[in-house]
């Protein structure tokens, strides 16, 4: 095919519009032309760019380096009538702390007030013949977007991006997990994840931290400010000799002997904080179990087992599954194995049935570790405490998270219903974001909410007791109880003694197993 | 001479080639001048009418290089001519435009699609060449029918809810096109009329001795290569020892021109003829014959091989 000239429609660019915005104005500017047809077009004309929106970039008459860096390509879904209307829109529209257009200060919304339906994607454009968000007509053009391009007025979205633009680009501190980063196979992401301007959830915190660039111009945004809240730590060097924890070899016969002889001590003490962690393990446990009986029902009888025989056969047998069981027990086993051999956790969880279902990993727990540069420092115990434990609560979540997942899709299953599950698509955890920087040597950690059990809905279980003793009863008769690992929690009253006795059976478990 | 001539050399001089001869006529220099002349005053169009061969087309080509705005911006023009087809419909006039500046064109096209194609091209191309004053050229205008100077009404109209000036200048073959605008000036056509035919300029070829002059004079100055000989030392040698020009025949050239132009009555001397004419005269003619051989029937010849009685088209009364 021979290459066709694409008009641009030039004379209504405008500053700091998306890359959406230049496609719309090239299918209007090109009536009858087909996407796939300006698409096709767009390859012979430039060979070199990678998309259809870097060829459009590339083709903008005035280049403005506002979020060029930047690909939001889901920008279109939301935004201002007015200069969807003008023929104008712009990348910061999706973020979601923006909540009014800085041109026209009226609301940024999903669905086209002209229509009544989701803005139009670019294969959706060419579909609407609507005047606010379709292709414009001639008319249209001349009567709706002409009049106001001479007197729009672009200077706060200049002002955003410019602000986005700067400080995105910095990159001010790295956090990270001691444990986690020694030399131990660990891939799994981090419970925790830093919200940048285009994270949708909790959006709250980037303004947060630059409160005072939205100062001027907030009140006419109305932009989202929650409140956050704040732990800060002192930060010592770490020290690699006495912190880090060697993977060790598990063919080699003394290393095996090693791990025996502590699982016969009480408390492993390797490790920064090996003691204290014991006791932030039982705090987080007797929270968990509080919320369970108070989720899920008071006369609910908590099974901890170990699992390991499940697999996805037996549970598509089984009339249903207690998630709340199984993913305490999970849960459980991480730490008690986290307690005694740090690098032998994550082996643990080797559950067949996990594996058969999608499980790419859950978030591990961890001591936090700060990277500055080349320098690395550790925080003080009490922050270290509160970390390690929000690490676990939203472990807990993500475990059960699974399991309720799992549950609804042996649900549909049986029904039928054989849909692929795609595991990048786990639900988020709300909590996971967060913010940090450092000030004045202290490293602040901004978060939202103090527990994260606290805020986690879970989904409706009906009867759960009955539920559950259905599951474990048929699970029992067809494979009979669990006699090395099996402990059932009857009361929400979780005592030091309890954590103790379950960690005794982990111990006995561990040592007639392996 | 004769091993330039072997290694065909000889012949890629401009003057065997049609395209690459380039004379500024004084008809050229009043076509630029009336051209700015309605640029600058705001003028939405006009009628250049001239004889069929006299050099309409290569004037306005060579011209529309050199349009500008009263700031010194180069004015982008825009050229199509219009082919004699069956079908005469303003679709096709949009076909054409986009057609001839690389836009998609497809059978199933509307004429509002195709209409709105070209007028975003004109829009872009102001953007970017920072002009707000647009010139489109239609050539043959006398194939046209009076509807389908409705699509260039649109055109201009469109563009000016954009800010864009367009001026369209058509070139059309004198007599043929009289019919038409005779058409055009009746009142249910005003509105073309308004815009486009108020006002117009007879393109001539060479009226004058002193015309033919300034033609033979570019024979003596332009270069061929650049930093080479004279078209004239080129064919003539001889020329550089005795400081011969070609110019100096003018003169005579004009003479025997006019008894043609009585005979015949020829409004003008048509640039092809008037090439054709002094280019055989020049590379087959003199070197033959020599310069001090020129003779009326020398030129009369050449005037003939031009095909100049053949090419007209009225009676001879």
């Amino acid at each position: 095919m021979k290459p066709f000239h694409l008009n641009m429609g030039y004379l209504f660019e405008q500053q700091n519009e998306s890359t959406y915005n230049i496609l719309r104005r090239c299918m209007i500017c090109n009536p009858g032309a087909p996407l796939t047809l300006i698409e096709s077009n767009l390859r012979l004309i430039d060979t070199k760019s990678k998309s259809t929106m870097d060829r459009l970039r590339h083709l903008k008459l005035t280049p403005d380096d506002a979020l060029i860096q930047v690909k939001l390509p889901m920008s279109y879904q939301r935004q201002c009538p007015q200069c969807a209307k003008g023929l104008y829109h712009t990348d910061i529209y999706i973020l979601p702390w923006l909540t009014h257009c800085p041109i026209h200060h009226c609301e940024l919304t999903t669905i086209c007030p002209g229509c009544n339906k989701s803005w139009p994607d670019k294969n959706e454009l060419s579909m609407r013949d609507c005047n606010t968000c379709g292709l414009l007509t001639f008319n249209q053009i001349h009567l709706q977007v002409l009049p106001n391009l001479k007197y729009t007025s672009y200077t706060d979205i200049e002002k955003i991006n410019y602000f986005i633009k700067n400080n995105s680009a910095k990159k001010r501190v790295v956090l990270n997990s001691y444990n986690i980063v020694s030399t131990a196979p660990y891939n799994d992401p981090q419970w925790w994840k830093e919200v940048t301007y285009m994270d949708n959830l909790y959006p709250s915190f980037y303004v947060q931290n630059y409160k005072c660039v939205f100062k001027d111009i907030n009140n006419e945004l109305k932009v989202i400010i929650k409140s956050i809240k704040k732990k800060f730590s002192h930060l010592s060097p770490y020290e690699i000799e006495r912190y880090d924890i060697k993977d060790p070899d598990y063919s080699n016969p003394l290393v095996h002997s090693e791990l025996l002889q502590t699982l016969s001590s009480n408390i492993n003490t390797q490790g920064r904080f090996g003691k204290a962690r014991y006791g932030w393990d039982y705090q987080v446990m007797k929270n968990i179990i509080e919320w369970i009986h108070l989720n899920a029902s008071e006369n609910h009888r908590i099974h901890l087992e170990h699992y390991h025989y499940l697999d996805m056969y037996a549970l598509r047998k089984l009339p249903c599954l207690c998630p709340y069981c199984i993913a305490l027990s999970i849960w459980f086993f991480y730490i008690a194995w986290r307690q005694y051999d740090p690098f032998y956790c994550r082996r643990s969880m080797n559950y067949e049935f996990l594996f058969q279902s999608g499980y790419l990993g859950f978030y591990p727990a961890g001591e936090p570790i700060l990277t500055v540069e080349k320098d690395k420092f550790v925080m003080d115990k009490k922050f270290t405490g509160w970390f390690y434990r929000r690490g676990l609560e939203i472990l807990f979540l993500d475990i059960l998270q699974y399991m309720f997942n799992l549950s609804n899709r042996l649900e549909k299953y049986k029904k039928g219903n054989r849909d692929y599950y795609n595991p990048k698509n786990r639900p988020p955890i709300l909590d996971r974001y967060c913010s940090y920087d450092l000030s004045n040597d202290n490293f602040n950690f901004y978060y939202e909410n103090e527990h994260p059990l606290n805020e986690f809905l879970p989904p409706d279980f009906q009867d759960i007791n009955k539920t559950c003793d259905i599951f474990h009863q048929k699970l029992w008769s067809r494979d009979g109880p669990s006699f090395d690992f099996n402990i059932t929690l009857s009361s929400s009253e979780f005592t030091y003694k309890k954590f103790n006795v379950i960690h005794e059976h982990f111990r006995e478990f561990v040592k007639i197993r392996y | 001479m004769e091993q330039l001539k072997l290694n065909n050399e000889y012949f890629n001089h401009p003057i065997f080639h049609k395209k690459l001869l380039h004379l500024n006529t004084p008809a050229m220099k009043n076509l630029h001048d009336e051209l700015h002349h309605w640029l600058w005053t705001g003028s939405t169009g006009g009628l250049i009418p001239g004889t069929s061969r006299v050099g309409k087309t290569t004037a306005i080509l060579s011209v529309s290089d050199e349009l500008y705005t009263r700031g010194k911006i180069k004015i982008p023009v825009y050229y199509i001519s219009i082919p004699d087809r069956d079908q005469h419909n303003i679709s096709s006039i949009f076909k054409l435009l986009c057609f001839n500046e690389n836009l998609r064109v497809k059978s199933h096209d509307s004429a509002d699609n195709l209409s709105n194609r070209f007028i975003h091209y004109i829009a872009d191309k102001a953007v970017e060449r920072n002009c707000q004053d647009a010139v489109l050229v239609v050539d043959e205008m006398q194939r046209l029918r009076v509807k389908q100077f409705n699509a260039f009404a649109e055109i201009y109209d469109k563009l000016l809810l954009l800010d864009i000036n367009l001026t369209v200048i058509f070139i059309a073959n004198d007599p043929e096109v009289w019919q038409l605008v005779e058409l055009i000036e009746e009142p249910k056509y005003a509105h073309i009329h308004g815009r486009f035919f108020m006002q117009g300029l007879s393109f001539k070829g060479l009226t004058s001795a002193a015309d033919v002059k300034v033609c033979l004079n570019q024979y003596d100055t332009l270069r061929y290569p650049k930093d080479g000989l004279t078209y004239t030392e080129y064919f003539l040698p001889k020329a550089i020892e005795t400081n011969w020009k070609l110019s100096s025949l003018s003169n005579d050239m004009w003479r025997v021109f006019r008894e043609y132009q009585k005979q015949y009555k020829l409004e003008s001397w048509g640039m092809k003829y008037f090439t054709v004419s002094v280019n055989t005269l020049l590379s087959d003619m003199l070197p033959e014959y020599g310069i001090d051989n020129f003779d009326d029937e020398m030129m009369h010849e050449c005037i003939r091989l031009s095909k100049i009685i053949p090419s007209l088209v009225r009676p001879v009364k």
